[in-house]
C-alpha cells in the first residue's frame, strides 16, 4: 500500500524533557493506523506537529513522498491534514452547519451567506459518510457524541486525506464509540487515512489496521493488529522490567483510617466521571492509584478534599463521615493534600516562602490564634521546614513564583507532609521534577508511611507506583479496576488494566 | 552583580511604576511643549504650588486625605481581587449619610464625631455589597456592577440635596453640621483639618489587617489565588463580599471626612472624581496602605500645583485631570514595560504560564 | 392639579419626537459596541471615546466651516482611540475593564485640556456649524408619523438603520460570522486559518468608530458646541443598553430606544409635574437600575457565548 504520511526523525523537547525522540513514523494510505503509549509517551505531541500547533526542533515530514513544511494549522489544513482534539473546537452557539463550514462559507454574490447552500451542503456531506447530522441545529444543542461528528464533517469539508483523532473516545459512551467506529470504517472505505490515538487497548484492537507503541518520547515498535494483542500491546508499552531500589517494605498496618464507599459523580455534561468507587487506606501503607491520564483521577482527588460535588457514596476518615463538610472542615479532619497542579491549586505564587508554608493552615495555632497572625511563628516554622526539606530559596520572604518547579514542589510537600496529622494524599507529586527532587519526594513519602501515616497515591507514573505502594489500585474510566499487593502484581499486568485489557488471559 | 540584579528583580512591581510615571512625565512634557509651553516651568510652579509654603503644603495635604482614604479603599478590594470601581458612588452616600447624622442629632463631640463617621462607613459598606452579592453568587464582572451602581449613587445624593434635606441659600446643599460632629482645623488659617490623623490612623489599622490577621492573610490569598485559596479550605465567596464591604466602608469613610472636616454639609457634587482618582492613587502605591499616603499627598499636590501653574505657566487646569488619564494608561499597558524589564534582568523572555504551550 | 391634562401634556407625540432625538448618540454609541462585545471585546471606556468624538466634530466643524468635516474628525479620533485601546486590551492582553478605564479617564482630562488650550477658557467652545437637519413640508404632513420624523437631524435615519444593516452583517455575511465566533470562541477561528486578533481589531476599530460618530452627534447636531462633559453617562447608558440587549442587534436597538424614552420623559416632566410627586432622578437612574436588575436576575452566571464580565482576551490567543 501507499505510504501516505513519513515522519522522519522526528525530535522536541520541553525545556529538559524529551517528548520526542527521534521518532520515526509510517502510515499507510487508506489505513487506520494507532498511536498507543502511556502518559508522557509523546503520541499528542507527534501529532501536534504534524497539525502545525508545535514545531519540531528536528526533523522531517513527507507527505505523499513530498517533503512538506507545516507551521501553522492552516498550512496542515491546506495539505490536507485535519485534527480532531479531545476539547472540541466548536461554537456552541451557532449552528451546525455554520461550525462545519466557518472560513469557507458559501455566497450568495461576494458579500451575503447563501444560508440554503451552507444547509444543504452540510446535509449532503453528512449523508455522504453516513453521519446523521441536522445541519440548522445549534451546536450548543446537541450531545457529545454528536458534536464529535460535526468536528469530522469540518474536516471532511476541507477535503481531509488525514485524519488525526486524538484520544476521541474519552468523552463517548460505549454505544456512541460504536457509531464512531462506523463512521471511521466508512471514511477509510473512501479512502481517507486515520491516525487513531488512544490508550484504551480493546478499541485499539477492534480498529486499527497498524499499530505503533510509543514509550517515553520514543517509538518502540511498529505492528500490524494480526500479529499482536492486548497483552503484547501492554508488555510493549509498559515491559520494563527494572524497577531500581524498590522500596522497604511497610512495617506495621493498621486500620483503616480513609474508607471511600461507592463514591459517584458527574462531569459538566452530566457524565459519570466516577462510578462506585470504593476502597480503604489503611495507617502505614501506601495505596497506589494507577492509571493513565483522563480516567477519573484528577475528580477523585478533588472529591476527597471537598472541591467536587458527589452524586453518592461516602467518605470515612476514623470513622467518621466527611463527604458533606465544606473543604476547610474535611481538612481539618486531618488530610494533608499535595495538589495535582502545584500552581493553580498549590501555591498562591506572589506569596512570599514562609506564607505558603502555612497555606490553609493559617487558623492552626501556632501559627495564629484564629484572628491574629503570628509571625514570628511562622518564620520558625519556615526556617525549619526549609532546612528539613532543602528548600533552595534565597530567603523567606522570596516570592515563590521565583522558586524552580522543584522547589516549588518541595515547600507544597513539606508544608502538607509536616503538618498533617494521619491521612496524606499525594496527586502526581513528581510531575515535573528532577531525578534528585522526586528521589526526596519518594523518601518523604515513604517516612510518613513508617510513621503509621495513611499515604494515596496517585501517579501517571507506573514505575513510580510500583516503587513505593504497598498495595496498588488500578483505575479505568471511573472505575476501580482491581486493588492488589504489590508483591502479587507485575508491570504487565497493571499496565494491560489500565489500558482496559483483562488480566485474566495473561499466565500467572 | 547579583546581588544588585537580585535587588532589581525582586522590586520588580516598584521599579515599573516608577517607569510608567517618568513616562506618563516625559508624555506630559511632549503635550505641553506641543502645545507651546514650557514643561519645566510647568513643574517650577507645580513644586511652589504644592509644596513651596506652609499653606500650600497645608492645602496639599488637606487634598490628600479623601484621596488617601479612597484609595485605601481601593486597596482592599484590590488585594483580595475585588476591582471596587464605585468608590465615588459609596463616597457619596457616605458623606450624605455622615452629613445626615451630623446635623439631625445634637450629641457630645466625643460621641458624634465617631457616629457620624460609622454612619458613613455604614452607607458606603451596605452599598458596596449590593455589587459584592452580583459578584459572588451571579458572577458578574465588578468593574462593569460598581461603575453602574455609581449613578445611582450620584442621582440619589443630588435628589436628596436638591429637593429634601435642603439648605437655605444659593447653593445646593444640606444643612450645616452640628459643631459636635467637626473635625477640628490643625494649622490655623488654613484647611488642614484633622481628618489627617485619621487617614494615618486608616492607613496603619489597613496594614495590619492585611499583614497581620489571619482575615487579611486569606483576603490576599483569596486575591492572588482564587483557587489555591478554595483548595486550602479558604471560603472564597465569603472573603471576597468581606472584602467589597470594607472596601465600600472605607469609600464611606472618605466621603463622611470630607463632610467633617471640609465642607461640614454636603455639597452638591462637593466630589471632583475622588473616586476615580483613588484608583489611580492606590495602583502607582503598588497597593500599599502606607505608600498610598505617598501618591496621595503627589495627586493632592498636583491639585494644589495646578492653581499656581495655570496663572503662571499657562496651564489649562484639566491638565491634573489629564495627568491622572494618562498615568492610568500607562500603568493599564504596564506588561509591555514588564516584560523588557524581565528581559534586561532575567536575559530571558519570561514564560507566561498559560497552559498551553506557545510555538517556538 | 389636573392629571389629565399634565398626562396629555407628558405623553403627547413630542415626546417620541424627543426620543428620537435623543436616541441617535445612543444607537450609534451602542451598536459600537456591540459589535465590540460580539467579537469579544468589551469597551467601557465608550464614555470617552464619545467625548473626543464630540470634541473632534466640535472643533473640525469650527475651523473647517464645514459640519461634515467634523463629522469626519470624529469618526477618525475614534478610530484611532480606537487603536490604542485595541493594543492594550488586545495585544498587550490587559484586563479589558483598566484599559477601558483608562480610556475613559484619559479622555476627560485631555477633552478639557486641549479645550482650554485652544480656546484660552474652559467649559465649552463657542458655537460650531452644526449638520443639516430634514426639513419637509411633506413629511409634515404625514399624520403622526410624520411631525415625529420631521426636524430631526440627518443622522437620525442612518441611526435607525444601522441595526438592520447590521443585523444584516452579523448574520448574513461571512464576515459577521467570523466576527461572532471571535467573540464565541477565538480558538475555533484559529484552527480554521482565520487570525482571531485581526478580526478584534477591525471590530473594535469600527466600534470606536461608531462611538466617535455618537459623541459628534452630541457637539454637531442635538446642540452646536462641544461642553465639557456633555456626554453625561450616555456611554455607559449605550453600555447598559448592550447588557440588556444580550448583544442583539434588534433588542439593543429598542433598548437605547427606552433608554433614550427615560431621558426624554424625564425632561419633559420636568415642566409638566411639579417636583415633588416623580423626583426626575428616578428616571435617569432608571438605567443602570434596571441593567443591575436584569444582571441579577436573568442572567445567572456570565460564563456563556456572548459573555459579557470576562475579558475575552483570557483565552489562549
Amino acid at each position: 500500500m501507499a505510504v501516505i504520511l513519513e515522519m522522519h526523525n522526528m525530535c522536541k523537547n520541553f525545556g529538559s524533557v524529551l517528548a520526542n525522540n527521534h521518532v520515526d513514523l509510517k502510515v499507510e494510505k487508506g489505513t487506520v493506523h494507532s498511536i498507543v503509549g502511556e502518559n508522557g509517551a509523546g503520541k499528542t505531541t507527534l501529532m501536534n506537529i504534524l497539525y502545525g500547533l508545535y514545531k519540531a526542533n528536528q526533523g522531517e515530514i513527507f507527505l505523499e513522498g513530498n517533503k512538506v513544511e507545516i507551521n501553522d494549522p492552516s498550512d496542515a489544513v491546506q495539505l490536507g491534514i485535519g485534527m480532531i482534539h479531545q476539547h472540541f473546537k466548536l461554537i456552541p452557539a451557532m449552528t451546525v452547519a455554520e461550525n462545519v463550514m466557518l472560513g469557507l462559507e458559501p455566497r450568495k454574490g461576494k458579500v451575503f451567506l447563501d444560508i440554503k447552500k451552507l444547509n444543504q451542503q452540510t446535509q449532503e456531506l453528512s449523508d455522504r459518510y453516513g453521519l446523521a447530522v441536522t445541519p440548522d441545529v445549534l451546536v450548543e444543542n446537541i450531545s457529545v457524541g454528536i458534536r464529535q461528528r460535526v468536528e469530522i464533517l469540518k474536516a471532511l469539508y476541507r477535503n481531509v486525506k488525514l485524519l488525526i483523532l486524538d484520544e476521541p473516545t474519552a468523552l463517548l459512551t460505549p454505544q456512541e464509540t460504536e457509531d464512531l467506529f462506523r463512521v471511521i470504517r466508512h471514511l477509510r472505505k473512501d479512502g481517507i487515512t486515520i491516525i487513531f490515538i488512544s490508550h484504551h487497548l480493546n478499541e485499539i484492537m477492534e480498529i486499527s489496521d497498524k499499530i505503533t507503541v510509543m514509550r517515553d518520547g520514543c517509538v518502540v515498535k511498529t505492528v500490524n493488529k494480526k500479529d499482536t494483542n492486548e497483552v503484547g500491546l501492554a508488555r510493549m508499552m509498559v515491559g520494563r522490567d527494572v524497577f531500581l531500589r524498590p522500596a522497604p517494605p511497610a512495617k506495621k498496618i493498621g486500620k483503616p483510617i480513609l474508607s471511600v464507599k461507592k463514591l459517584c459523580a458527574n462531569n459538566i455534561f452530566h457524565r459519570p466521571v466516577l462510578t462506585d468507587v470504593t476502597f480503604d487506606v489503611r495507617a502505614g501503607e501506601i495505596l497506589g492509584i494507577a492509571g493513565v491520564d483522563g480516567n477519573g483521577q484528577s475528580e477523585l482527588v478533588r472529591s476527597l478534599i471537598g472541591i467536587q460535588h458527589i452524586t453518592s457514596g461516602e467518605i470515612t476518615l476514623h470513622g467518621k463521615q466527611i463527604d458533606h463538610l465544606p473543604v476547610r472542615r474535611m481538612r481539618d479532619a486531618g488530610i494533608g493534600a499535595i495538589p495535582e497542579d502545584r500552581l493553580k491549586e498549590g501555591l498562591v505564587e506572589d506569596f512570599n516562602v514562609q506564607e505558603n508554608l502555612i497555606l490553609g493552615l493559617q487558623l492552626h495555632q501556632p501559627f495564629s490564634n484564629g484572628f491574629i497572625m503570628n509571625w514570628p511563628e511562622v518564620r520558625k516554622n519556615a526556617k525549619e521546614l526549609i532546612k528539613k526539606f532543602d528548600i533552595r530559596t534565597p530567603s523567606i520572604d522570596f516570592q515563590t513564583r521565583l522558586l524552580s518547579g522543584g522547589n516549588q514542589q518541595k515547600v507544597i510537600v513539606a508544608r502538607e507532609i509536616f503538618h498533617a496529622p494521619d491521612m496524606i494524599i499525594a496527586a502526581q507529586p513528581t510531575r515535573g521534577l528532577d531525578i534528585a527532587s522526586t528521589d526526596f519526594v519518594h523518601e518523604q513519602l515513604i517516612e510518613q508511611r513508617d510513621a503509621g501515616k495513611a499515604v494515596l497515591l496517585f501517579s501517571l507514573f507506573l514505575d513510580e507506583v510500583l516503587l513505593l505502594s504497598t498495595r496498588i489500585a488500578v483505575i479505568y474510566k471511573g472505575k476501580i479496576v482491581a486493588i492488589v499487593d504489590r508483591e502479587k502484581t507485575t508491570a504487565e499486568k497493571l499496565g494491560l488494566m489500565m489500558l482496559g485489557g483483562s488480566y485474566k488471559h495473561i499466565p500467572a | 552583580m547579583q546581588k544588585i540584579k537580585n535587588f532589581f528583580i525582586k522590586q520588580q512591581p516598584l521599579f515599573v511604576v516608577l517607569i510608567a510615571l517618568m513616562l506618563s512625565l516625559v508624555a506630559i512634557g511632549l503635550l505641553l511643549v506641543a502645545t507651546n509651553r514650557n514643561p519645566f516651568a510647568a513643574l517650577y510652579y507645580f513644586l511652589r504650588g504644592s509644596f513651596g509654603n506652609l499653606y500650600n503644603t497645608a492645602d496639599t495635604l488637606t487634598r490628600m486625605i479623601p484621596l488617601a482614604i479612597a484609595g485605601v479603599a481601593f486597596l482592599i478590594g484590590a488585594q483580595s481581587g475585588v476591582f471596587n470601581v464605585g468608590i465615588e458612588g459609596q463616597l457619596l452616600l457616605g458623606a450624605m449619610a455622615s452629613a445626615i447624622v451630623g446635623y439631625i442629632v445634637k450629641l457630645p463631640a466625643v460621641i458624634h464625631l465617631p457616629l457620624m463617621l460609622l454612619a458613613g462607613c455604614l452607607a458606603g459598606g451596605l452599598y458596596a455589597l449590593i455589587a459584592a452579592w452580583l459578584k459572588a453568587y451571579r458572577g458578574i464582572n465588578e468593574i462593569l456592577s460598581t461603575i453602574m451602581l455609581n449613578y445611582p449613587a450620584f442621582f440619589f445624593t443630588h435628589f436628596l440635596v436638591l429637593r429634601v434635606i435642603k439648605n437655605e441659600g444659593i447653593v445646593p446643599a444640606t444643612p450645616f453640621i452640628q459643631k459636635t460632629a467637626e473635625l477640628p482645623i490643625l494649622i490655623a488659617n488654613t484647611k488642614l483639618h484633622a481628618g489627617l490623623i485619621i487617614v494615618v490612623l486608616v492607613s496603619i489599622a489597613t496594614y495590619w489587617f492585611l499583614q497581620k490577621t489571619t482575615l487579611g492573610y486569606e483576603m490576599r490569598a483569596v486575591g492572588k489565588n482564587k483557587e489555591a485559596a478554595r483548595y486550602h479550605g479558604i471560603p472564597v465567596e465569603k472573603r471576597m463580599v468581606l472584602s467589597f464591604f470594607l472596601s465600600g466602608a472605607v469609600a464611606g469613610l472618605a466621603g463622611a471626612v470630607e463632610i467633617a472636616g471640609m465642607h461640614h454639609h454636603f455639597l452638591d457634587q462637593f466630589s471632583p472624581g475622588y473616586g476615580y482618582d483613588a484608583i489611580t492613587v492606590a495602583m502607582v502605591a503598588l497597593l500599599n496602605p502606607f505608600g498610598v499616603l505617598i501618591s496621595g499627598t503627589l495627586f493632592g499636590g498636583l491639585k494644589t500645583g495646578i492653581m499656581d501653574m495655570s496663572v503662571y505657566a499657562q496651564i489649562p487646569r484639566q491638565l491634573a485631570t489629564l495627568i491622572n488619564g494618562i498615568v492610568v494608561l500607562f500603568i493599564a499597558g504596564k506588561s509591555m514595560i514588564e516584560s523588557s524589564y524581565v528581559r534586561i534582568f532575567k536575559g530571558r523572555e519570561h514564560v507566561f504560564e498559560t497552559g498551553k504551550e506557545k510555538k517556538q | 392639579m389636573n392629571w389629565l391634562e399634565t398626562f396629555k401634556t407628558v405623553f403627547s407625540l413630542a415626546l417620541i419626537y424627543a426620543t428620537l432625538r435623543g436616541s441617535v448618540s445612543i444607537v450609534f454609541a451602542g451598536m459600537g459596541e456591540m459589535i465590540n462585545e460580539r467579537a469579544g471585546v468589551l469597551n467601557i471606556g465608550i464614555e470617552g471615546i464619545m467625548l473626543m468624538g464630540a470634541l473632534a466634530a466640535a472643533l473640525g466643524s469650527y475651523f473647517s466651516g464645514s459640519p461634515w468635516i467634523g463629522l469626519l474628525m470624529a469618526a477618525i479620533v475614534g478610530i484611532v482611540i480606537g487603536l490604542i485601546f485595541a493594543f492594550i486590551a488586545i495585544t498587550l492582553k490587559s484586563v479589558q475593564a483598566i484599559a477601558g478605564l483608562a480610556i475613559f479617564l484619559l479622555a476627560a482630562g485631555l477633552s478639557g485640556f486641549i479645550l482650554q488650550v485652544i480656546f484660552q477658557h474652559g467649559g465649552n467652545t463657542p458655537t460650531v456649524p452644526t449638520l443639516p437637519m430634514v426639513r419637509s413640508e411633506f413629511l409634515e404632513s404625514i399624520p403622526i408619523i410624520g411631525p415625529i420624523f420631521n426636524n430631526q437631524s440627518i443622522l437620525l435615519f442612518p441611526a435607525l438603520l444601522l441595526p438592520v444593516l447590521i443585523w444584516f452583517f452579523l448574520y448574513r455575511t461571512p464576515w459577521g460570522t467570523w466576527l461572532r465566533a471571535a467573540g464565541e470562541n477565538p480558538q475555533a477561528l484559529a484552527v480554521v486559518g482565520i487570525n482571531p486578533i485581526t478580526v478584534r481589531y477591525l471590530a473594535t476599530l469600527a466600534g470606536a468608530m461608531l462611538h466617535g460618530i455618537g459623541g459628534a452627534y452630541l457637539s454637531i447636531s442635538q446642540t452646536s458646541l462641544f461642553s465639557e462633559n456633555m456626554v453625561a453617562g450616555r456611554g455607559f447608558i449605550a453600555l447598559a443598553a448592550v447588557i440588556f440587549g444580550n448583544a442583539k442587534p434588534r433588542p439593543v436597538f429598542f433598548a437605547c430606544l427606552f433608554f433614550a424614552f427615560m431621558d426624554a420623559l424625564q425632561i419633559s416632566l420636568q415642566t409638566a409635574v411639579p417636583e415633588n410627586i416623580i423626583p426626575r432622578e428616578i428616571f435617569m437612574a432608571l438605567p443602570y437600575i434596571l441593567t443591575l436588575l436584569l444582571l441579577a436576575g436573568f442572567i445567572k452566571r456570565t460564563g456563556g457565548p456572548a459573555d459579557i464580565g470576562n475579558p475575552y482576551n483570557r483565552e489562549a490567543r
